[in-house]
């Protein structure tokens, strides 16, 4: 075989690397796109139940926490208080499950859950309930603060309830009652969801895709 | 003499194959994974069921949420103050006070406790409120002794006649004496969830009586995912123990 045909084959098998190479390249570029269209869609077939309510209460190490604090994230919310003896054991525990699971998805997404009972769960009680429970608090606060505050976030902002029976005395922690859902709200302070988790429901696993999406579709 | 062979050294030639060989294997590899990577977009793409994963199933309370009733705190007979910061977390229905004489607020007396009676009957504990601008003695002593009485505060009354007209299209065009005489259905977070005039039938008896059933099964929540299938429902007052809810 001549010289010049040797090359012209050479030149051959480098173009055909080279488009494989560019294909794979955009491959690798569609990808994600489409993962992220597809959150796009997902997230905007979300329905919207209004905003974030404006709140000033205060975090279990003491410190102020405000709605300000979860501007720009994704976040889960959920309503327990430390003396409950039944659901909200529960409660945690989904919502610890589903932190676990969004650190291992590499979604960023913050956790907070409301005490409806705040004259009772200091923050150094809250501190110790996240404590005995191995929480990890790193992007997951548990707030409470003065009831007129608390009830006018959870029930007014949130529309979820909470309250407690007619002439119960304080001690009587029997006698609260509380809205058990996950609510779900977006990077832009939009309440996106709210997700029965208890039981045999798949309220969990669809709190799962619609905050993965969300997520998504805010990167 | 012989001249140099324009051949390279055996062991490169052998490296060159080897090489060779390695690109080759790769670009089929890759080939491969890009056309298995095109036939599943391609099968997604093409796909009846929709690409994206599984919608979420919400189920919605039937009943609109027309806005939040304000804030108020009102007189009652002895002088206390009361208002929405009692009626927290309790579902409650609300009778505006209206331009009726006194014998008109006797007609709907009569009617809030026939409403009062068949929720009772139902062990539907919604508390009964009524503001008028009738001396509050008078009032009280018609009404039965569970409803609170509260004078009317004029201020008040404007916003809830603003939300009315606001909130509820279907009865903006109506005059604000009539929709200020309208009874109101309100939710354990304030919100306004039904209105209606219970002096035009008794039809509207009964739809106060469902809605309030309603309302007191599901709470203030909106719409809720995660529920068993084709539940009838939102369950959105929160869970229920030996106590009842807590």
């Amino acid at each position: 075989m001549d010289a010049p045909v040797v090359e012209r084959a050479r030149g051959r098998r480098w173009v055909g690397l080279l488009v494989v190479g560019v294909l794979a390249l955009l491959a690798a570029l569609a990808l994600p796109l489409l993962r992220e269209s597809r959150a796009r869609l997902r997230a905007r077939g979300l329905p919207e139940f209004g905003a974030l309510p404006t709140f000033r209460l205060m975090d279990q190490t003491g410190r102020p926490f405000s709605d300000a604090d979860l501007r720009g994230a994704v976040v889960v919310a959920d309503f327990m208080f430390t003396r409950c003896p039944t659901v909200c054991p529960l409660l945690t525990a989904k919502m610890a499950r589903l932190q676990r699971q969004a650190r291992e998805a590499g979604l960023a997404v913050r956790f907070v859950s409301f005490s409806v009972d705040p004259r009772y769960d200091t923050p150094e009680r809250l501190a110790a309930y996240a404590d005995t429970r191995h929480l990890d608090t790193s992007n997951w606060a548990l707030l409470t603060g003065e009831l007129e505050d608390v009830e006018t976030t959870v029930l007014e902002g949130f529309r979820v309830m909470m309250g407690r029976e007619a002439d119960a005395g304080e001690d009587d922690f029997l006698s609260i009652f509380h809205g058990e859902h996950f609510v779900l709200v977006d990077t832009e302070g939009r309440i996106r969801g709210y997700y029965r988790v208890v039981d045999d429901s798949d309220g969990l696993e669809s709190l799962q895709r619609d905050l993965e999406a969300l997520v998504h579709a805010a990167d | 003499m012989s001249l140099p062979s324009s051949r390279p050294p055996r062991g490169i030639a052998w490296l060159r194959s080897c090489v060779g060989w390695c690109l080759g294997a790769s670009s089929l590899a890759v080939v491969l994974t890009l056309g298995v990577a095109m036939l599943s977009a391609v099968k997604l793409v093409l796909s009846e069921v929709s690409w994206l994963p599984a919608d979420t199933s919400w189920v919605s309370s039937p009943l609109p949420l027309h806005g939040q009733l304000p804030r108020f705190e009102l007189q009652d007979a002895d002088g206390a103050p009361f208002g929405t910061r009692q009626l927290r977390g309790r579902a409650y229905v609300l009778q505006l006070p209206g331009d009726e004489p006194p014998s008109g607020s006797h007609a709907i007396v009569t009617r809030l406790s026939s409403v009062e009676r068949r929720l009772e009957a139902e062990r539907l504990p919604l508390r009964f409120v009524v503001v008028t601008r009738q001396p509050l003695d008078v009032v009280s002593t018609s009404s039965p002794a569970s409803w609170k009485v509260l004078a009317e505060d004029v201020a008040w009354g404007v916003k809830v006649l603003a939300l009315l007209r606001e909130g509820v299209p279907a009865r903006s065009g109506e005059g604000g004496s009539s929709l200020m005489r309208s009874t109101l259905l309100v939710d354990q977070a304030g919100g306004l969830r039904g209105v209606y005039d219970l002096t035009s039938s008794t039809r509207a008896v009964d739809a106060l009586v469902a809605d309030a059933r309603q309302v007191f099964e599901s709470g203030p929540v909106p719409a809720l995912a995660g529920l068993p299938m084709a539940h009838p429902h939102v369950l959105g007052v929160g869970c229920v123990g030996e106590r009842g809810r807590h």
